[in-house]
């Protein structure tokens, strides 16, 4: 069972997140910021990431340029999931090396699928 | 005619004959000097406006051609008709210093009398043999400079040891002289006062064109304010709906493996999210309204205390486990306001006030005179804010990071709407707080109707 680990400083948003993967089948750790992000990578060693990107604390943008930019992290999966909404976000995402970039709100169906497709390239 | 040619063709002239010829001769000479020195003064008007060069080129002449031994020129202010420019070639600052002193009394009448006034030594009325004492002269002359019969200065000339008297002929050349000398002056006048003018409308230029492009880049700021503010805006809103359609959509997809307990949940936070996205946009609305301008303040008497005792009773429902308490001075006077919007910073601070207020805790509100302000003061006894965020959290859509926000977050708007409109009415408001020690949020009223801003 792939194990993912989903970041979002938002209570109701990471419950739904965690409960709505669980039922498609993934195990779930969770983190409220950057910081348990980064400590939660080291200790779970999950497969994929579901990365906020306005966050207290640690921010994603800066939780993405360590893993990517770390080369025992590097091949870790990354989706951002964020509010931010507009092309220079995306663009930016794409610079930090996120292998995908979601506008909040989302279908969850469709983070699911690109979850699949991601771990099946890995 | 024959005869003359022979007299003058002849080499031994009678004595009579040379004399007369002598005194042509002389006059001759003379006219030709004057010619000369007309020449002169009439070149310059064509060859220069530059008023300085004029003004020596014209005492140098007057001394040289109109035989004076000490020479000056006084403008006079084109309104007040006063002297206020003035040059002199070879009196002492001192002597000029007594012509000015003269100007009111004696000179401006002989001005205004004659074309060219002469006062002499020999006999002259008191006032003018003073004058002539003062100036160690025999001889003063006065010439009006006018250009179309209006005073635009004078010249003056003294001759130290000798009485002077004009011809007639010589009277109509000093004329001449004079109003050659006038025009040069009042044209070189006025080509610096179009210079100035040139000058102070490029000045005005500039100035419009720096106006201009400090609006632009105020305008500027105004707009990356202003795109910054829809960035957060659509953040914010994205917020809570990508909640809101994360349950739905989990809902409906997982219909089977979700139990009547969580079903239950997520209807609950459901309506909690559409709460919050319905404050949102209300709060939206108000701080646009107020940013817009588009904000009535309704002034009314207020009773602080009545309207605190309603808005307790409007948040009680909430706060079964928190004690409302109030405490208003004895002096605390009616104050001018709006009803309304003094409600609505209540709401927001007795609100926030409850929100982080543990169980069995109190909620207090005080409120005192202070001269001609009021202070009202909130007080909870929940986790307190550090000193670092204390103006930070009066900033649109900053909210703390502690465990109650993320359970229950704001919308951000809260503070930064009561700065606002406290503001409006003239007062401040600030937090008084240490973390762990609980939280004072304070603001301020005039009481007095001119304080009010009426």
């Amino acid at each position: 069972m792939a194990k993912i680990l989903v970041v979002d400083d938002e209570e109701h948003i990471l419950m739904i997140l965690k409960d709505s993967l669980e039922f498609s089948g993934f195990q779930i750790v969770t983190a409220t910021n950057g910081e348990e992000a980064l400590e939660s990578v080291a200790k779970e060693k999950p497969d994929l990431l579901v990365l906020d990107i306005g966050m207290p604390k640690m921010d994603g943008w800066e939780v993405c340029r360590r893993l990517k930019g770390d080369p025992h992290t590097k091949a870790l999966p990354i989706i951002i999931l964020t509010a931010y909404a507009q092309t220079s976000d995306q663009r930016k995402g794409a610079d930090l090396g996120a292998d995908r970039f979601i506008t909040k709100p989302c279908d969850l169906t469709y983070l699911v699928e690109e979850i699949n497709n991601l771990l099946k390239k890995k | 005619m024959a005869r003359i040619l022979k007299t003058s063709g002849s080499k031994s002239i009678p004595p009579k004959r040379r004399r007369v010829l002598r005194r042509t001769t002389d006059h001759l000479d003379e006219r030709l000097i004057q010619l000369q020195a007309l020449h002169r003064i009439s070149t310059l008007i064509n060859s220069t406006f530059n008023l300085e060069e004029i003004l020596k080129v014209l005492t140098d002449s007057m001394a040289r051609d109109l035989d004076f031994d000490r020479t000056g020129v006084v403008f006079l202010d084109r309104n007040s008709q006063k002297p206020f420019q003035s040059a002199y070639a070879s009196f002492t600052p001192v002597e000029f210093r007594l012509i000015l002193e003269h100007y009111d009394s004696l000179l401006l009448p002989a001005l205004d009398k004659e074309d060219i006034f002469i006062e002499t030594a020999d006999n002259p009325p008191p006032q003018w043999a003073h004058f002539l004492n003062l100036l160690s002269a025999m001889s003063v002359c006065l010439l009006p400079m006018r250009v179309k019969s209006r005073l635009i200065g004078f010249a003056i000339g003294v001759r130290n040891h000798r009485l002077m008297h004009l011809s007639d002929d010589q009277r109509r050349f000093f004329s001449m002289f004079v109003s050659q000398a006038s025009t040069a002056i009042e044209n070189a006048r006025l080509y610096e006062a179009l210079g100035q003018s040139n000058l102070t409308l490029e000045e005005k230029v500039q100035e419009r064109t720096r106006d201009l492009l400090q609006a632009n880049t105020r305008l500027l700021e105004l707009d990356q304010i202003k795109s910054n503010f829809i960035s957060m805006v659509s953040h914010e809103l994205r917020t809570p709906l990508t909640a809101i359609k994360g349950f739905i959509v989990t809902l409906f997809h997982y219909d089977k493996e979700i139990s009547e307990e969580k079903r239950h949940l997520y209807l609950g936070v459901l309506n909690e999210e559409t709460d919050r996205l319905t404050r949102l946009i209300t709060e939206l609305l108000d701080i646009s309204r107020i940013e817009s301008g588009r904000i009535d303040i309704q002034w009314s008497t207020v009773v602080v205390p009545d309207l605190v005792q309603r808005v307790f009773e409007t948040l009680s429902m909430k706060a079964a486990a928190v004690r409302f308490e109030k405490n208003f001075s004895v002096d605390f006077p009616e104050v001018f306001a709006d009803s309304d919007k003094l409600e609505q910073v209540l709401i927001n601070l007795i609100g926030n006030a409850l929100k982080y207020s543990p169980s069995d805790s109190r909620v207090v509100v005080r409120g005192r005179r202070i001269d001609d302000e009021v202070e009202i003061s909130i007080e909870d006894e929940g986790p307190g804010i550090p000193e670092s965020e204390h103006e930070k959290i009066f900033d649109k859509f900053y909210r703390q990071d502690n465990e109650i926000n993320r359970k229950s977050p704001g919308t951000g708007l809260g503070l930064p709407i009561c700065r606002t409109l406290v503001n409006l009415h003239g007062g401040k408001i600030w937090v008084e707080s240490q973390l762990g020690q609980g939280c004072k949020f304070k603001f301020t009223l005039p009481f007095n109707l001119d304080k009010a801003g009426r």
